[in-house]
């Protein structure tokens, strides 16, 4: 997915992005980690395509990610459902 | 002053903007960031139906304010860039103020992810036989194939397009088999001395592009343009195939060469194709995913 399609992809979803510009610095942080990586190629519309593609280390990442955020997940709902006091 | 002008003017003006309000960050971070946007403009603008100002203004309300990239930069290239890399996902789901920060940063990874493994469009999926084109086999028998398959192989000796490939053997395809999306480019390299063409192997002349549309037909388009940029198969010959997004299997075979290349590369690509037709592959099976975006 080219840089301009995954931005527009982001900004549809509600509340993650407060501007399709803001996910540049965070793109630009996530391919310095080596979590991402682009690659340039031709379009037959207009100007050559930055395309952004998974790396084996993003992989990894969004996999530690998801085990995070599920386990914040139970707990915020746990808290918010009065479970814990 | 021209229209195009005065949108140029008011995307540099933006950029400016941009660049200004980046200036915490380091040179490098600043660039790219900048170049990322400006990509994204040039991006956007493709897509446009109409280049107008108005069209213009949209793309860059819907980019932001600058300060708010400026702050979302503050964040994610400042705060961060201290820290040790097994620390950060730990940090990133503990500091709830910036949830939405880690969530759009999962998001990335999600979507990224996808488009990889072709999730984005991928019904109904189609295999396409390719028996012929396989190192070892002539170009010419490659193309009665593809004809007898309903596909349609060219030749681009730019800017004529002619329905014959020549002679030749087939000396390397890429990508050879597996899932590729549509719109994908199938590179063909055919060892042997070419006539009357010339193409430079990252050229892409604007007619050639014009005289792909009318064959592309409504609502279909290129996905992809790719070019093998190894010399020793571009300064050769390369055929390359166009899968489109069309209810039939639909392909076009485009021919590129250089006919003053240099003697060494040509015996490279025959010692190649040598080694390539010991091995004989089996037969090329390319399966296009149509129906949606990429």
């Amino acid at each position: 997915m080219y840089g301009f399609e995954l931005t527009r992809t982001l900004a549809e979803a509600d509340g993650l992005v407060t501007s399709e510009g803001t996910v540049y610095p965070l793109l630009t942080r996530i391919r310095e980690e080596g979590l991402v990586e682009t690659f340039w190629e031709q379009s037959p519309q207009g100007p050559a395509r930055r395309y952004y593609r998974i790396t084996r280390d993003g992989r990894r990442a969004l996999l530690n990610f998801k085990e995070q955020w599920s386990l914040f997940r139970d707990t915020v709902d746990s808290v918010l459902k009065g479970d814990i006091k | 002053v021209s229209a195009n002008t005065t949108n140029d003017k008011m995307i540099d003006d933006y950029l400016d903007q941009v660049e200004a309000a980046l200036s915490t960050l380091s040179a490098s971070q600043r660039r790219q960031v900048v170049a990322s946007i400006s990509t994204h403009i040039d991006e956007a603008r493709t897509d446009l139906p109409e280049d107008n100002e108005a069209a213009i203004q949209e793309i860059l309300l819907r980019l932001g304010d600058p300060k708010d990239i400026a702050a979302s930069a503050a964040y994610d290239l400042t705060e961060s860039a201290n820290d040790e890399p097994a620390k950060r996902t730990r940090r990133l789901s503990r500091r709830s103020l910036k949830l939405v920060i880690v969530v759009t940063f999962a998001a990335i990874l999600v979507i990224a992810s996808l488009s990889v493994a072709g999730v984005f469009g991928t019904t109904p999926v189609r295999q396409i036989q390719i028996p012929y084109i396989a190192p070892g086999t002539t170009a010419a028998a490659a193309s009665a194939d593809l004809a007898q398959n309903g596909l349609q192989p060219w030749i681009v000796c730019e800017p004529v397009w002619i329905p014959n490939p020549g002679a030749g053997l087939v000396a390397i395809v890429a990508p050879s088999a597996g899932r590729v999306p549509t719109g994908t480019f199938i590179n063909i390299g055919v060892a042997g001395v070419p006539s009357g063409c010339h193409l430079h192997p990252h050229y892409v002349d604007p007619s050639v592009l014009r005289s792909l549309g009318p064959r592309l037909g409504p609502g279909m388009f290129l996905a992809e343009l790719k070019f093998n940029y190894k010399p020793e198969v571009t300064y050769v010959r390369n055929f390359m195939a166009i899968v489109y997004p069309d209810t039939r299997p639909s392909l076009t075979i485009r021919f590129v060469q250089n006919p003053t290349y240099p003697a060494a590369i040509n015996g490279l690509v025959t010692a190649i194709m040598g080694n390539l037709t010991s091995t004989r592959p089996s037969p090329v099976v390319l399966i296009v995913e149509e129906g949606g975006k990429r």
